[in-house]
């Protein structure tokens, strides 16, 4: 496994704040992983979206980006390799039409017109949007405008995307859609792009590989899904949501039933209650 | 108050090469003192509904009863102003509009905007912020230096500061960490259970449906598909699949369970499943 992101004793300070965003922040992130970093409202996970393609410089600590340092030299190289969205759709358009808005970042860097084309072209295609090409992005829904954010990003060919609490204000079908876009991307993709999601959202943290906890800005765990959702106690102690199996195996305990000690997901618990219940 | 909707339309651009009809033949009734939930996909007419009851736009067609008072095509703007005092609407992420010097005044700005003296106004806003939880310490600050979740209780406190008698949420807990949702949810239950308010929510957490609400809305295509209490609702799992709505998680889990040939009785919240899944394992179950 090649290391993409590495985070060496990474602290940041906003300016006249006493306490720091982000802690002695050590993590690697291997290419081609799928990342969910999770943590309450200002737990410092967006400062440390944004130190990684340096719209903030980190106030102490190292950060690399394959092998680049993070530095105001390596700037522009850096954010070609590391796309963002953010949260809010309507934030980020710039364009008159679709098209336009997923050739902005192109035409900034410069790329010749016969290539920018395909790009747009093919970036859209990716996220099943090349239809609205021609169409006024103000008047997408949500869930498409999101999609179209991705598509800009998929354009420029970065190595690592990184969501910003992109679904949150999405309905659920929109949310619904964008991690399934999410999934179809890292099995088209592998480990050419390695995504990075910051969210509340339990179902799109279960998706990913590997899940980052960071409360107050201190790294709380880190660990595959099953490892840190087992834990419902210390995810409500950080403010975070349960998954719906853990919370009803904390019920079923209370009412002094044995329940497995072990992560189970939702298919998970099903099939332990059918069984139990009929082998009874 | 009382809210009711006959025969309700509303076109945007009306008589013009551009009118588009965003509702129409709105029909229901939402009860005086209770929690009424406003479910529906985006773009079904929730939200144009939504504006009719604080008379920021008036029906095109219909009639509309909030509590004494009667809105019709004919009603000019000017006539709600006395129902619009007893009416608060919190939009989808309120802090957006925050724009005072400090929290304090940020707060006030209603009260006195309905009339009520400097001193009057002061005590009101004290008052909401101390029951949306926000100390004392913060009065003097900037809104703008709080965190998303504090300067969300600061928009909905210079809601509640109007003391109004219909609290309107539109996805007030949006964007929020789960924390953060939950303290929301229970001061809107507790605050209507207490001051006996009306509550309208809209919302696309069926779980909050389910927990809450006395009264379900659904919308679709701009009008009222149906009507009644979440039980009935989230009965026709179909149906709602078919309006691209959502089922609470603990229906279906328990629907879940039904196809393995577990079955249990109607349940919309955890508690009720565990309670029945609880009674199931009894006999095998190791008791402690």
């Amino acid at each position: 496994m090649t290391p993409i992101i590495e985070l060496s004793h990474v602290t940041y300070s906003y300016p006249n704040s006493d306490t720091p965003a982000l802690k002695d922040l050590s993590l690697t992130i291997n290419q081609g992983e799928w990342v969910a970093i999770i943590g309450h409202n200002g737990s410092g996970k967006s400062t440390l979206a944004k130190l990684l393609n340096y719209l903030l410089a980190p106030t102490a600590g190292d950060i690399t980006i394959a092998g680049t340092p993070v530095t105001e030299e390596n700037m522009w190289a850096i954010r070609d390799m590391v796309g963002m969205v953010f949260q809010n759709p309507d934030n980020q358009f710039v364009g008159a039409t679709v098209a336009d808005d997923v050739a902005f970042g192109l035409e900034n860097r410069g790329i010749a017109r016969e290539e920018m084309i395909t790009r747009v072209q093919a970036a859209l295609t990716e996220v099943q949007m090349a239809a609205f090409a021609d169409r006024e992005p103000a008047r997408l829904s949500g869930g498409q405008k999101q999609r179209v954010a991705i598509a800009s990003v998929l354009a420029i060919q970065p190595k690592i995307l990184i969501l910003d609490e992109a679904t949150a204000m999405l309905d659920p079908k929109g949310r619904r859609e964008m991690i399934a876009l999410v999934h179809e991307l890292k099995t088209r993709m592998g480990d050419e792009l390695t995504v990075l999601s910051i969210t509340h959202d339990i179902e799109e943290a279960a998706s990913a590989d590997r899940v980052v906890v960071i409360n107050d800005g201190d790294l709380i765990e880190t660990g595959a899904p099953a490892q840190v959702f087992a834990n419902a106690d210390k995810l409500r102690e950080f403010g975070l949501a349960v998954p719906f199996a853990e919370q009803l195996k904390e019920k079923l305990r209370e009412r002094g039933i044995d329940v497995p000690a072990s992560y189970l997901t939702t298919e998970g618990m099903v099939d332990w209650l059918w069984q139990s219940i009929s082998t009874k | 108050m009382a809210i009711n909707f006959n025969q309700v339309g509303f076109t945007y651009q009306l008589n013009t090469p551009f009118a588009t009809q965003g509702l129409h033949d709105v029909n229901f009734t939402m009860p005086e003192g209770k929690f009424t939930a406003v479910i529906g996909h985006t773009g079904s007419g929730k939200s144009t509904m939504v504006q009719h009851l604080d008379g920021l736009v008036i029906p095109t067609a219909g009639e509309i009863t909030i509590a004494e008072q009667r809105i019709v095509p004919t009603t000019k703007p000017k006539e709600l102003n006395k129902m619009r005092a007893h009416v608060g609407l919190v939009f989808q992420f309120p802090e957006a509009q925050l724009f005072e010097q400090t929290v304090l005044k940020d707060v006030m700005f209603g009260p006195k905007n309905f009339g009520k003296t400097a001193t009057e106004a002061e005590a009101a806003a004290k008052r909401a912020l101390r029951t949306v939880g926000m100390a004392e310490k913060y009065d003097e600050r900037s809104p703008f230096e709080l965190s998303g979740g504090q300067m969300r209780r600061v928009a909905i406190a210079g809601v509640l500061a109007m003391e109004p008698d219909l609290l309107i949420l539109d996805e007030p807990t949006a964007g929020l960490d789960p924390a953060g949702q939950e303290e929301l949810m229970t001061l809107f239950a507790r605050l209507q259970k207490e001051r006996h308010l009306t509550v309208v929510l809209i919302t696309h957490q069926m779980e909050y449906v389910a927990q809450y609400a006395d009264h379900v809305v659904v919308f679709e295509g701009g009008t009222v598909v149906k009507e009644g209490t979440p039980a009935k609702i989230f009965d026709d799992v179909a149906w709602l699949q078919e309006k691209q709505l959502d089922v609470p998680i603990a229906k279906q889990f328990a629907d879940k369970l039904a196809t393995k040939g577990v079955t249990l009785d109607t349940v919309l919240d955890i508690d009720a499943l565990a309670d029945q899944l609880a009674e199931q394992l009894g006999g095998s179950a190791h008791v402690h």
